[in-house]
């Protein structure tokens, strides 16, 4: 996109990657792609990459504000991993119903789909993850103060895994046999990775929180 | 991060040494730029070792350029 400023460029990208996104998260959702032989969860997560892509060069080229020059590298990070297990915890929510067929996931096509949804979020979250690290390319990414955040971060997040896995076990080690029988094994499977998805949004919340407190200057304790 | 009783003069250094930049000393001692934003505002404590290497890159003495109020 060489005629476009770099501004207009990556106002054009986040048109562009809400498209994408809307056609990846919203293809399940829809009566009137079913006549379509495109597969267009695929082409939405694409041309959401590519949109991110042309982002980065984008926002590589516009001038840096002094108040984008606050956030370090990890507190970016932080946010984006926030989103992102926000974003596939959404998923699995709107999907749990697929995951209640006692089938496996391969043999039911709407998990099937589902769990490749969530994949390719995972995948989209890579690499969107490895172009902001770009964006620093030729300076330190992290260095010991990160490090402690993200030290007492991981705590938080400890803290959340166990318990919504302490909760989990409650719940069948509790639960009668005649409901046990209901729950299928993919949903447990979902449960088990929703559990640490909590236990990772948690953390990166907390790390988000922590720097977003340090710009302000505010004492945490 | 709360202010700490270890003190420094890296601002006034940097002006000293050409008015350096931020994310030129950031670069020489291997650390972000934030890093040095939190410790120019005295949010964050240094290790010893980043003690050093921010000392050295300001051609400074550890002493010169931390010190440490003892709490009152």
């Amino acid at each position: 996109m060489p005629s476009l400023s770099p501004r207009n460029q990556l106002i054009l990208c986040l048109v562009l990657a809400g498209v994408g996104l809307v056609l990846f998260l919203g293809n399940s959702y829809r009566q009137w792609t079913e006549g379509l032989p495109l597969p267009l969860d695929l082409l939405g997560a694409s041309l959401f990459v590519a949109a991110v892509w042309f982002s980065v060069d984008a926002i590589s080229r516009i001038p840096r504000s002094e108040a984008e020059l606050q956030i370090a590298p990890q507190e970016w990070q932080a946010w984006l991993g926030l989103a992102f297990c926000i974003a596939c915890l959404v998923m699995l929510g709107l999907n749990a119903g697929a995951f209640a067929i006692p089938e496996p996931i391969h043999r039911n096509p709407d998990a099937a789909q589902a769990g490749r949804q969530i994949g390719l979020l995972f995948a989209a979250w890579a690499i969107v993850s490895y172009l902001l690290q770009q964006r620093w390319a030729g300076h330190a990414h992290e260095d010991e103060r990160d490090l402690l955040i993200a030290r007492q971060a991981s705590g938080w997040g400890r803290l959340a895994t166990t318990l919504c896995l302490v909760s989990l076990a409650l719940l069948l080690g509790f639960s009668d046999t005649d409901r046990l029988t209901q729950l299928s094994y993919p949903w447990l499977a979902q449960l088990i990775l929703s559990s640490l998805l909590v236990g990772a949004g948690v953390e990166y919340a907390h790390a988000a929180y922590r720097y977003w407190q340090d710009r302000r200057g505010l004492d945490p304790s | 991060m709360a202010s700490h009783s270890i003190r420094n003069h890296i601002r006034r250094f940097r002006f000293e040494r050409g008015e350096m930049t931020q994310q030129a000393l950031a670069d020489a001692c291997g650390v972000t730029r934030q890093t040095i934003i939190a410790l120019e505002a005295n949010r964050y404590a240094p290790s010893l070792e980043l003690g050093f290497r921010i000392s050295r890159a300001l051609q400074a003495s550890l002493l010169e350029v931390f010190e440490w109020e003892p709490p009152t």
